[in-house]
């Protein structure tokens, strides 16, 4: 039947169209999760101006008086640093399987993160050594479908020097008993020697999956501790004139050295008396947040609306900024992109559906031939007989559309009903998400009818422009 | 008089050959006439009925219909004319079969731009004369012969017609119902005065007409 190509068209543009629906629907699930949707992510400005840029640095670091000033903007209800660490792998303390580690700190203390957890609590303030893991671990350990298992459970943070991941930072405590020599600048202490440092953590909580899946979380605190650099050091404060003094001869030396000639004996007696009076070495706490600011600051707004106000503001502070916004912007583009492709495959289904509708709507002519000419005989103008059957067309059209779209209704509640399935034992905030708003359905009837019409109208006009006499004669 | 044919003429192409169907054709007839055309097959009968009809259009000359040039009409004119003026009746019937014998009688009706419950209650009063409004609601296929014949007779008249042409109107019916068919024809022809062209081949036909006209290579004896 002529109409079952209409249906299946109508089915395809249905589907696709809300699968891209649901797709964006999707995203933005994901993007609102954990409050996403009034957070901005800021970062030091990535524009650098002004003499700076001869010597190619100065970016402002992202400091407390950073956090004060934007807590300052109206509409901001809080306002947490965000630092990241690294190490070499993780375990689950008691197995063998190493795992890619990244810790991701927040302060719990400010009302800025609102974690959705699958198992477990959230961070809360004052926790140290405590951890949220995200979906994209839970998943990695092989919890995925008994997330609240984890819970209790410790989690091995390894930094080996050996271990080939060269690009985190790794940060230790110096050896206490061991002060080096003046001119051995001890940077790393054990560290340097290859032995292997091990930090352990409670896992609290598994996250919803969302935005945070591929994050693990702490507390700043704890970050703040594992950034700290522990090294022996001469305390500067109370050795600032040996320090000078020892400066001084270290460009003296270097003269020389670069000239090749031995240095003269009254530089090198310099020297000895120096090393002998070094002042002593003590355990100096280098703090990664301290020297180079914090990664990035995470800034919740009062309302999604107020987002790209309080992000103007933050960029006038010489500031980057991401909002959620940007994001989903990004993927609209995107998705744009998609439908429209998905959008012209609907297209070209319904065409090749239309192309059947008259080719099968002209051989119906031909049968109806003696019919034709009888509505002819009986007075009908030429008119008559084209709208008559212009009209069967775009009718056959539009119940097409209706079946169409019934069954595209029924599969979709298949589909949300398999989709949610999958998405709680995922612990993922999908609900329903395969929709069919109303534009959609009325926007395929009406296109659905209108290809009928427009595929009816030659066989129509073929229609009347038949020879009554003949028509009558046809067998 | 009512239908005056003056010099009407009509050709076809067959092939390398032209049919003179119609060949410079005078006629005259009254009103309420009942006319039987007899003639051998290809003699142009069918092509007179047409013209005469509505249904097809002259070359040349004129046939005038209640002092209207039906030969000069377009479409959409000759359309009305037959809607209203004229009503056909086929050998086979050319009956709808997925449509009631009611909605078969209500297809003039629609094409006169009649409104719903008035085309029914005048396809049942035209039913009723040839009746057949007990089988108001049956299809062709439930019907016998002579029974579809009526039901295209009470079609004829849905408009209430002038002039009815009846092509062969028995040619698919026994004697007996040739012999009904016919009688209601007259009646027609005589209560309602519709002008009644009946083509034939059956000289028993004829017979009950008020004139034969006899055709012959396109020309009227």
């Amino acid at each position: 039947m002529t109409i079952l190509a209409i249906v299946v068209g109508a089915i395809s543009v249905t589907i696709m169209l809300s699968l891209v629906l649901a797709g964006k629907a999707a995203f933005i699930g994901t993007m609102s999760a954990n409050g996403g949707l009034t957070q901005i992510q800021v970062s030091p400005s990535s524009e650098i101006e002004g003499e700076d840029a001869r010597w190619g640095g100065g970016n402002e670091p992202l400091t407390d008086a950073t956090i004060t000033s934007i807590k300052g903007i109206s509409y901001v209800v809080d306002v947490t640093p965000v630092h990241d660490v690294g190490f070499s792998y993780m375990q689950l303390k008691g197995e063998s399987k190493k795992f890619r580690a990244n810790l991701s700190g927040y302060d719990p203390a400010t009302k800025v993160m609102t974690m959705d957890v699958a198992a477990g609590r959230p961070l809360q303030a004052g926790d140290v050594a405590k951890v949220v893991v995200g979906s994209d671990t839970l998943r990695n350990l092989g919890y995925t479908s008994h997330p609240q298992d984890l819970i209790g459970k410790t989690l091995t943070f390894v930094n080996d020097p050996e271990s080939g991941k060269k690009n985190y930072v790794t940060y230790t405590d110096a050896d206490v008993t061991d002060p080096p020599k003046p001119d051995e600048k001890n940077f790393g202490g054990k560290e340097d020697a290859g032995e292997i440092h091990t930090y352990e953590a409670e896992i609290i909580g598994v996250s919803t999956a969302g935005g945070n899946a591929y994050m693990d979380n702490t507390s700043l605190e704890w970050v703040r501790q594992l950034t700290t650099r522990k090294r022996w050091d001469i305390n500067k404060e109370n050795s600032q004139q040996w320090e000078q003094q020892w400066k001084s001869l270290e460009e003296q030396m270097k003269q020389y050295n670069n000239s090749k000639t031995k240095m003269p004996d009254t530089l090198e007696a310099q020297r000895n008396q120096l090393m002998a009076t070094q002042p002593q070495q003590e355990i100096v706490h280098e703090s990664d947040i301290t020297q180079n600011g914090y990664r990035s600051i995470l800034v919740k707004v009062d309302d999604q609306n107020n987002v790209p106000a309080v992000a103007e503001a933050i960029k006038q502070l010489k500031l980057s900024t991401t909002t959620a916004q940007d994001q989903i912007d990004e993927m609209m583009k995107m998705f744009t992109i998609v439908s429209m492709i998905l959008g012209g495959i609907g297209l070209i289904a319904l065409f090749v559906a239309a192309i059947g509708v008259v080719n099968t709507m002209v051989m119906a002519t031909y049968e109806r031939t003696r019919e034709i000419g009888v509505m002819r005989a009986c007075g009908a103008t030429r008119s008559t007989v084209r709208r008559l059957f212009t009209f069967e067309a775009a009718l056959l059209g539009f119940w097409g559309g209706v079946i169409g779209l019934a069954i595209s209704y029924g599969l979709s509640k298949v589909g949300n009903y398999i989709l949610n399935r999958v998405a709680t034992a995922q612990a993922v905030p999908l609900n329903n998400l395969i929709t069919f708003p109303w534009w959609l359905i009325g926007g395929v009837i009406a296109f659905t009818t209108i290809v009928g019409l427009l595929a009816g109208l030659y066989p129509a006009i073929r229609a009347a422009r038949m020879n009554p006499v003949d028509a009558l004669r046809y067998e | 008089m009512i239908i005056e044919l003056q010099s009407v003429s009509k050709t076809f192409q067959m092939g390398e050959e032209m049919i003179h169907a119609l060949d410079r054709v005078d006629l005259r007839v009254k009103k309420g006439e009942f006319i039987a055309l007899m003639g051998p097959s290809g003699s142009g009968k069918s092509t007179l009925a047409n013209v005469v009809g509505g249904l097809d259009v002259p070359d040349e000359g004129q046939i005038m219909v209640e002092n209207q040039d039906i030969a000069k009409m377009r479409d959409r004119e000759l359309s009305q004319y037959r809607n209203k003026k004229i009503g056909f009746i086929f050998q086979n019937f050319n009956l709808q079969p997925n449509l009631t014998a009611l909605e078969n009688v209500m297809v003039p009706l629609l094409f006169a731009k009649v409104t719903y419950n008035k085309r029914k209650q005048l396809a049942l009063e035209c039913l009723q004369s040839v009746g057949l409004e007990k089988r108001k609601n049956h299809k062709p296929g439930q019907l016998s012969g002579g029974e579809r014949q009526r039901v295209c007779i009470a079609r004829a008249l849905a408009n209430s017609p002038e002039i009815i042409i009846a092509d062969e109107p028995t040619g698919n019916l026994d004697s007996k119902k040739t012999g009904e068919i016919i009688d209601l024809l007259k009646n027609l022809n005589k209560e309602k005065e519709i002008t009644l062209i009946v083509i034939t081949h059956d000289p028993s036909v004829a017979k009950q007409a008020d004139r034969v006209l006899e055709i012959f290579d396109g020309k009227v004896k």
